[in-house]
């Protein structure tokens, strides 16, 4: 549910990769009736190569995926830039990967199944977190995180 | 125990005669097989308290997985397999312990276990046996166990015909295995020969046309995706033109299309019911620009049936009341007649002119509230065809996906559209995701379903299992209180209506009246019908039934979820009767219940065990084998009742302990009475007396196991109070007692009204009275125990005085006045206990 309130402001760019196609084409609805912009993909590969092309804010990435795993997507993801949070989602969970995942910069880390508000709160916490930094370096000329 | 007081000597003049020692009370076996004797307690136990632990898991579960489908989870194959696994583990767990409960009486469960388990892999595998029920299937035997042989319209038709009393088009489905074996494709090892399936679809075409169907239409399709259009479809065929045309049809959708052969090419053969007026309906009608491209809209054609001419369109809201929006109506002849005789110039029988348009609103209603409970059950857009029958009701011929307009966007902007939007209510749970918009009404259990209007928003206060029939009318449902498990949350969910339980101030915030929007994946409530919101719904962008996810677990929760073994009195409650993993369940934890209220028959020389004296303060003691937090840590000697942790135990005592429970008078009591009451108690606990021990509590904190003989009287109370309400329950148990059979049976009945009064669920047999109190809450499940406690004392030997049925009436209310009072009324100056 997006916030009535808030004035016209950057819409949040999403990437979503899962090999799943019922994973995506969930996230893409709940994430474009939220308001964000969304592009999905089935494999780390064309995702990986979009990431060449473009910024986005987010990327929620599935773990275990055929070739690039979800660790790989979330390294070359912040190597390539730096600001964009990671959300690791996966039917795997386990304490190690959750801590790897963290410990190599992950925003968030999300086991399957998982409810659609569980989600959506954690790319509202990013959200939130986005317009604090842009707010402190339009009033300050801070770098933003 | 031996009886006190004037009783005494009958007793052991009785014990005399029968030849039978007279038991010595604090008689012990020698310590080491008195510990082993314990230990074995214990093990079994903490065999029973296993059996609850997993029964109870594996019950979340499934309820887990259930959730899942109505779409308020995010999951993937993964989650199916793993959940699979993880319930099949602790299933087997619990007919294992069940069996070491019980010394392997119940082996033949495993080999049920293994069948259904086998099956759950054969659907994650998707290798379904073929032709599992015959070459054909009539769509009256449909049901969702065969929507892999039969596919989603064929059943949905089906569903409707049974569940929302519409008519449809009947027919039969030719299997995919008997679809290859007709089109001369290899089958499979199991798949019919070409001989046997043109056998089969000649006789259920004739079937068919006997019934006075002219003509016989056949439709192709995919099993496996229900989302796709009709392969093929031929229409006016008499069974021998159908028993040539069905083999070269499938030949050329197999020569077309070879991927069909894996994808469960099946064939709709269905009665063409002669009719004046017939059409279709697109439950999405196609985009158009200007004011009316913003609405959510379906389309219904119509036209007369072999009559040249253009068709009548009617766009309706989809949203109930179903409003008309635009109407087409095509130019006819003024000389000419309408279907049923009507001119389209001249008065109806109500002396209005009629006009000529083909259907009246009201019929466009019918059909928009049919098309739409369709969609819901088939998971998107679909097309309807239809006919009038003579009597003017429509009869649904066919559905099928409608394919996507090239006009809608998937990826439509709706934060705008959100944006604008006032929520009226928010929060709760959501128990079948989806979108849908009408009307509020408000829902009470006396609304009768036939006056709830088809597609409004029912709002009740709770989330009663009695609402459930409204479902198949309503277009979404709220309620204010509420949880995602319970009956009418599987309803919902098996029928797909979008539904939020437990929302705050739902009943406040939504007027009789109001038209709003249910957003259910979001749980919110929007005012108005928002169209934007309405067209992304159909968009396909949620879950639904065309998803193969949705469908995998649907097909694996109906041998998981359903509960088919209900009445443990019934012969069909047995292993063999088990058909799902919750039949499983529910057989094991009925029978390992009914196993520890047989213990002290089963076992005997429980009462030789290392016990702990407990004084009552009433005229009998209990002995307490504590397994573990039933007594407090610092207990020595003799235990008082402030020394009992044993929460349910505590219970019983402050009923077992009141004073006005107890009548000291002597019993009227003759010899003969003596004689017929030993036998028949021996006999209906079926075991000899002197293995009847004497009372004996065995406890745990939360745990409570008490057989009790009191004068003549062999009652057992055994009760769980862990906190959770799924597993919690009071059983409690009667038998026996001196005098004639007919002031034993008025016994039976106080006792059984008494426990009637407290919500059991009671039988009676004879002179045993047996009653189980679950799902209660934990204040009345300690009422229940502090009645039963006032009910043990107050029975000791009432029977005795009940010389008449008056008597037995006085009794029940005297004991209704003194022990089941509601809570804060008074008697001479005290307070009695509460009951629920």
């Amino acid at each position: 549910m997006s916030d009535n309130s808030q004035p016209a402001a950057h819409k949040l760019r999403v990437m979503v990769i899962d090999d799943e196609a019922i994973v995506c084409k969930r996230l893409r609805s709940a994430f474009q009736k939220a308001g964000y912009e969304v592009e999905t993909f089935g494999g780390s590969a064309p995702a990986l190569a979009r990431l060449e092309e473009a910024e986005f804010d987010v990327v929620v990435t599935d773990l275990k995926m055929e070739g690039a795993d979800g660790l790989q997507v979330l390294a070359s993801a912040r190597e390539r830039h730096p600001a964009t949070r990671v959300v690791v989602i996966t039917g795997f969970a386990t304490m190690e990967t959750a801590k790897e995942s963290l410990h190599m910069g992950a925003f968030d880390f999300v086991a399957k199944p998982f409810k659609l508000g569980d989600i959506l709160d954690c790319l509202r916490r990013i959200e939130g977190e986005l317009r604090e930094a842009r707010a402190a370096q339009t009033d300050g000329g801070q770098e933003a995180p | 125990m031996t009886p006190s007081g004037p009783h005494r000597s009958l007793w052991r003049r009785a014990l005399a005669l029968l030849g039978r020692p007279e038991p010595r009370p604090d008689a012990e076996p020698e310590p080491g097989r008195r510990a082993a004797a314990a230990w074995r307690v214990r093990s079994l136990f903490v065999n029973y308290r296993r059996i609850l632990d997993q029964n109870n898991a594996a019950l979340e579960l499934m309820a887990e997985m259930e959730r899942a489908l109505g779409g308020e989870y995010i999951f993937d194959r993964t989650f199916l397999e793993t959940s699979v696994r993880r319930v099949s583990e602790r299933v087997h767990h619990v007919a294992y312990n069940l069996n070491a409960l019980t010394g392997n009486a119940h082996v033949a469960l495993y080999d049920r276990f293994q069948d259904i388990q086998s099956r759950l892999h054969q659907i994650l595998e998707g290798t379904v046996p073929a032709g599992a029920r015959g070459p054909v299937l009539p769509f009256s035997g449909i049901d969702w166990d065969m929507e892999p042989q039969a596919g989603l319209p064929a059943l949905c038709l089906n569903e409707l015909s049974l569940r929302a009393g519409v008519r449809i088009a009947d027919g039969f489905v030719v299997v995919p295995a008997s679809c290859l074996a007709l089109a001369g494709r290899e089958a499979g090892a199991e798949g019919p020969e070409p001989g046997e399936v043109r056998g089969a679809v000649a006789e259920a075409a004739r079937a068919l046309a006997a019934g006075g169907a002219p003509s016989l239409s056949v439709t192709l399709a995919l099993a496996e995706d229900s989302r796709r259009a009709p392969l093929a479809r031929r229409t006016g065929l008499t069974p021998a033109e159908l028993d040539a045309a069905l083999p070269e049809m499938l030949a050329r959708a197999l020569d077309a299309e070879p991927e069909a052969a894996t994808a469960g090419l099946l064939a709709m053969v269905q009665e063409e019911p002669a009719a004046a007026l017939g059409g279709e309906v697109l439950t999405r009608a196609p985009a158009t620009s200007g004011p009316e491209g913003r609405l959510d809209l379906l389309l219904i054609r119509a036209r007369v049936q072999g009559a040249p001419g253009d068709a009548d369109a009617y766009a309706l809201r989809r949203a109930h009341p179903f409003d008309a929006v635009r109407t087409e109506v095509a130019p006819r002849p003024v000389q000419g007649r309408l279907p049923g005789g009507q001119r389209p110039v001249g008065a109806g029988a109500d002396g209005l002119l009629h006009g000529s348009a083909l259907l009246a609103p009201k019929a466009q209603r019918a059909l928009a509230e049919t098309a739409l409970l369709l969609e819901r059950r088939l998971g998107g857009a679909c097309e309807v065809r239809w006919n009038l029958a003579p009597s003017g009701e429509p009869v649904i011929l066919s559905v099928a996906p409608q394919p996507p307009d090239p006009g809608t966007d998937p990826d439509a902007d709706l934060s705008e559209a959100i944006a604008r939007a006032r929520v009226l209510c928010q929060g709760g749970q959501t128990v079948q995701s989806g979108i849908a918009a009408g009307t509020v009404v408000r829902v009470t259990e006396a609304l009768a379903p036939q006056d709830f209007p088809a597609g409004a928003v029912a709002v009740a206060a709770t989330a009663s299992p009695r609402l459930a029939p409204l479902l198949q009318r309503a277009g979404a449902l709220l309620t204010a209180t509420g949880t995602a498990a319970g009956h009418l949350a599987t309803v919902a969910r098996e029928l797909r209506v979008p539904a939020v339980f437990g929302m705050p101030g739902v009943l406040e915030a939504l007027p009789e009246g109001t038209a709003v929007t249910v957003d259910a994946a979001e749980d919110t409530v929007y005012e108005g019908i928002q169209d934007e919101l309405l067209r992304h719904a159909g968009s396909g962008a949620e879950l639904d039934p065309g998803d193969p996810e949705y469908r995998l677990l649907r097909r694996l929760l109906r041998f998981i979820l359903p509960l088919h073994l209900v009445d443990p009195q019934t012969p069909d409650f047995s292993p063999e009767g088990c058909r799902s993993y919750h039949d499983i369940l529910h057989y094991c934890h009925e029978r390992a219940v009914s196993e520890l209220a047989e213990l002290h028959e089963k076992r005997p020389g429980l009462g030789g065990l290392h016990t702990r004296r407990l004084a009552t303060g009433v005229p009998f003691e209990i002995r307490v084998l504590d397994i573990g937090g039933g007594l407090g840590p610092d207990v020595t000697g003799v235990a008082e009742p402030d020394d009992v942790a044993c929460e349910p135990l505590r219970a019983f005592l402050d009923g077992l302990r009141r004073e006005d429970a107890w009548d000291d008078a002597p019993a009227d009591l003759s010899l003969r009475d003596v004689m017929t009451g030993m036998g028949r108690t021996s006999q209906a606990m079926g075991a000899s007396p002197e293995t009847l021990t004497g009372n004996l509590a065995i406890t745990g904190a939360d745990y409570l196991n008490l057989s009790l003989r009191l004068g003549y009287h062999f009652s057992v109370v055994d009760a769980l109070l862990s906190g959770d309400a799924t597993r919690d329950y009071v059983y409690f148990r009667f038998v026996g007692g001196l005098a004639d059979p007919r002031r034993r049976e008025r016994r039976a009945r106080f006792i059984r009204r008494v426990l009637a009064a407290l919500d059991f669920n009671v039988s009676q047999k004879g002179d045993l009275v047996a009653g189980r109190l679950k799902l209660a809450g934990a204040d009345c499940l300690r009422a229940a125990l502090t009645a039963l406690g006032a009910l043990t004392a107050v029975t000791r030997q009432r029977d005795m005085a009940m010389h008449a049925d008056s008597d037995a009436e006085a009794l029940y209310e005297d004991f209704v006045r003194r022990h089941l009072r509601p809570e804060g009324a008074e008697q001479d100056g005290e307070t009695r206990g509460a009951t629920c």
